[in-house]
């Protein structure tokens, strides 16, 4: 999959691993070069899921992170139903990581197979806290709460 | 004591052992032992360090202590220091044209200064960032895809040569 619709990044110099999962942390496709530790790669998808939920939850649409490390970055791309992690060396342009998105991601997204797919996927991520608001009761409560304080401050 | 020169390493250069003199006549950490047992005059400082696992730190501090010792020649001299070909922003500019019409040279021209660049001195690894700021100027999202997917087929030929 990735091969397929992110030719580039399997092929630009120092990019070390790409890794595609679902917003339910489900690995949909990895790539690799042969010395990257794949162990690492589920607890990624834990970390940027959080992320991107924490993100979604307060409707900040935060679309990218990226993240330095020792020996190169973590860039991670939101496509709503899925999330796209790339490794890279210090070497690689964010820029040139991001043009490729650019011009690959709508190819991936219209895709029919990827749509079909991205159809069975719940819209929130794994975990997300859902929306909750109070209802009518709750709201006098705390609006008799508050009247009382604020009342008894004026008495005082 | 010889002075020592501060080199920046960077990951595209590459090295070979001098033949001025040899490993044996200086005394070398088992770090630099391993570097030194990789020169081969093919592989990158960054491919060297990949290899042996070694921190931007290390790597840094490691190839200069063998340059300094005179360990070491420059087989290949860092990418940054070549410029790309004028031609590339020429074509460039003409595919912004067919976007945005002939306002392009100026936004070209405003782009290379925001990088505090020219058309002779752009350095490949400015190109994507570029491209990016150009991109901008594109308001209609499929015209700004097209030309984004030209540039992109150009960046790409580059790393291939």
């Amino acid at each position: 999959m990735i091969e397929t619709y992110f030719p580039e990044l399997t092929r630009l110099p120092g990019v070390e691993a790409v890794v595609l999962f679902d917003n339910q942390k489900k690995v949909r496709d990895q790539w690799t070069i042969p010395q990257f530790n794949t162990t690492i790669i589920p607890e990624l998808a834990e970390s940027y899921i959080q992320i991107f939920g924490v993100s979604d939850r307060l409707k900040e649409a935060t679309q990218e992170v990226v993240v330095p490390f020792e020996r190169g970055i973590l860039f991670a791309r939101n496509l709503e139903k899925f999330v796209i992690v790339i490794v890279a060396r210090l070497s690689v342009e964010i820029s040139l990581l991001r043009l490729i998105l650019e011009v690959r991601v709508p190819d991936f997204l219209e895709d029919r197979k990827i749509a079909k797919m991205g159809k069975r996927i719940p819209a929130s991520k794994f975990d997300q806290i859902n929306e909750f608001s109070l209802d009518e009761k709750e709201v006098n409560f705390i609006q008799q709460l508050t009247g009382t304080a604020h009342g008894g401050k004026e008495g005082n | 004591m010889a002075e020592k020169k501060a080199i920046e390493i960077q990951g595209d250069m590459i090295f070979r052992l001098s033949r001025k003199r040899s490993p044996q006549e200086v005394k070398l950490k088992s770090l630099e032992w391993a570097v030194v047992t990789q020169l081969n005059g093919e592989k990158t400082v960054e491919q060297i360090a990949d290899i042996l696992a070694l921190s931007e730190e290390e790597t840094q501090e490691i190839f200069s202590h063998l340059m300094n010792e005179g360990l070491l020649e420059l087989v290949r001299a860092p990418e940054e220091a070549t410029f790309i070909d004028p031609q590339l922003l020429s074509d460039l500019e003409y595919q912004l044209k067919l976007h945005v019409g002939p306002v392009a040279s100026v936004i070209l021209d405003d782009a290379l200064a925001e990088l505090h660049k020219n058309r002779q001195n752009l350095e490949r690894k400015f190109l994507p960032v570029l491209v990016e700021i150009l991109s901008q100027e594109i308001s209609n999202p499929r015209k700004r895809r097209e030309f984004q997917k030209y540039a992109l087929d150009k960046i790409m030929e580059l790393y291939k040569s």
